[in-house]
């Protein structure tokens, strides 16, 4: 009898601590759970539209400038203006798009859009002033920006044998390069244009070398003539389409502004822009400013600061930016 | 003594048994409290993956440059090359943009929409379907982004060559400014397991 209830009790008390044991570890699992959906319900603050809607102005600020500076027959003061209206349709449009998203955005530009000039050979000839001089001043004392030359291989220099050295250093007779000359006042580069100069490519190739005060910087940048074709982008810091360091050192080392000039122009043929960030009144350049013969020059816009605002329900994004596009640090 | 010890196991039993009892209500409680989404076969993380997914397709493709020519693949009789006038219904459009959305989404058993939103001369917000592969789920994500669409952007023909320019062509979108801008449209990709 006593047996009995001796083995009621313990039966009793073993199956509630097995019963409170379920429970306990129910409740662990369940919390582990809903704690792992918690943590995913929020996809955090959504920062990401913020700079999306920043890119896609500063992109859109640039090709709107890029495009303005294009038209012709225009002054500063229209070029201004259209720019700035321009950016208000996008602002207007954009910011009914994000009012869908319940956000607010806007942008706009700050102050006027520095005025500069636009210097440019669009048709295939020589690299020689609007008055046919190989030696002249393409613009004093600027900055320049999206400064690239389209060259014809067949039209520069060739060295006197394969040795790369000889592009600068000629053995007797050095040839007369091509050379975009851009000198600061301290310090003078120049960046030298030849053809075949590269004994490592086989031929065919347009060579880029880049000498301060007179001696060489970094190694010879060069690339195969498709079509006889050549893209140098010099303040992209890139010869047909491969970035170039001796480039990219040279402006490293550039104090703005500087003043770019062309040698021996009578030495190669193609065709060229850039932007100057001076005024086409206060520039002295060899293009024609009428614009009416090439090289010519005509009124651009060099750069613009833009600010813009984004507001969402946890996201307040603010900030200034300024454009100037293909300029070297760009 | 015997009635004493029965009383303090009376008393025991009953406590013990309202312990149970409780402990029964906090097992049941907490077992319903689990899962909001008990009657979906979809999570809330599932979702979210979707929509980081359908995201990264468009930063991706934003990068590639692939969703501007697709949004000119336009077929000036008034629909997108190849579609319906409301849009693809066999998957994306035949173009790079259209077959990364098919291999990223549909051959992963993910349904998906995409719509084009632009403004209008008054400011209104339209919408024109690109892709409709069917009425998206109640756990359908969605990701957007914006693009600007210039006057000289060129509309594509079917086998993907350049065409005219969007101010001389027909188009869906209408031209809302004097200068080189020419519209800004959203892309709206919505994502639902199918």
């Amino acid at each position: 009898m006593a047996d009995v209830d001796d083995r009621g009790q313990l039966l009793l008390v073993g199956a509630l601590t097995f019963a409170v044991m379920l429970v306990a570890l129910a409740v662990l699992l369940n919390a582990a759970i809903y704690t792992g959906n918690v943590a995913t319900r929020d996809a955090g603050p959504g920062a990401g539209q913020a700079i999306e809607y920043e890119n896609e102005a500063a992109s859109m600020a640039r090709t709107t400038m890029a495009t303005l500076n294009d038209w012709d027959n225009e002054g500063y003061a229209d070029r201004r203006q259209n720019f700035s209206d321009t950016v208000d349709v996008w602002s207007r449009n954009a910011r009914t798009h994000a009012a869908a998203a319940l956000a607010d955005a806007e942008v706009e530009v700050l102050g006027d859009p520095t005025r500069g000039t636009t210097i440019e050979q669009t048709a295939e000839r020589n690299m020689t002033s609007a008055g046919t001089q190989a030696n002249w001043t393409v613009a004093n004392d600027t900055t320049v920006r999206a400064f690239r030359l389209n060259v014809s291989q067949d039209s520069l220099q060739e060295p006197p044998d394969d040795d790369v050295v000889d592009l600068i250093f000629g053995v007797n007779e050095t040839p007369r390069y091509f050379q975009v000359r851009i000198d600061d006042g301290d310090d003078d580069w120049r960046v030298y244009f030849a053809r075949d100069a590269n004994a490592d490519d086989t031929d065919d190739d347009v060579a880029v070398r880049v000498q301060h005060d007179g001696s060489t910087v970094g190694d010879p940048c060069s690339v195969l003539a498709d079509d006889d074709r050549v893209v140098v982008d010099i303040t992209g810091t890139q010869v047909g389409g491969e970035h170039c360091g001796a480039l990219a050192e040279m402006f490293d080392g550039l104090e703005t502004p500087y003043t770019v000039s062309y040698r021996n122009g009578n030495n190669a043929t193609g065709t060229y822009s850039l932007v100057a960030d001076r005024r086409i009144d206060r520039l002295n350049t060899g293009a024609d400013t009428t614009g009416a013969t090439e090289p010519a020059a005509t009124p651009a816009l060099y750069d613009a600061d833009l600010r813009i605002a984004y507001r969402s329900d946890d996201v307040y994004y603010e900030n200034e930016f300024r454009i100037a596009p293909g300029e070297a640090d760009d | 003594m015997v009635r004493d010890d029965r009383g303090q196991a009376h008393a025991l039993e009953a406590i013990t048994a309202g312990m149970l009892l409780l402990a029964s209500v906090v097992f049941a409680l907490q077992v319903t409290a689990v899962t909001p989404l008990t009657g979906s076969t979809s999570s809330q993380h599932i979702e979210n993956q979707q929509a980081k997914l359908a995201e990264g397709v468009l930063a991706a493709e934003a990068e590639n440059g692939t969703i501007v020519p697709t949004l000119l693949y336009w077929n000036e009789s008034g629909r997108f090359h190849g579609a319906d006038s409301d849009g693809y219904h066999s998957g994306g459009p035949p173009t790079a943009f259209g077959n990364v959305l098919d291999q990223t989404l549909r051959e992963r058993n993910i349904a998906f929409d995409v719509n084009v939103f632009y403004i209008r001369a008054n400011g209104e917000r339209e919408r024109h379907q690109m892709v409709d592969l069917g009425s998206p789920s109640d756990h359908a994500s969605t990701a957007t982004r914006s693009f600007t669409l210039y006057d000289d952007d060129r509309i594509r023909y079917q086998n993907g060559s350049v065409g005219a320019t969007l101010e001389n062509a027909s188009y869906f979108v209408p031209d809302v400014d004097d200068g080189p801008l020419y519209n800004v449209v959203e892309v709206e990709v919505v994502v639902w397991r199918m």
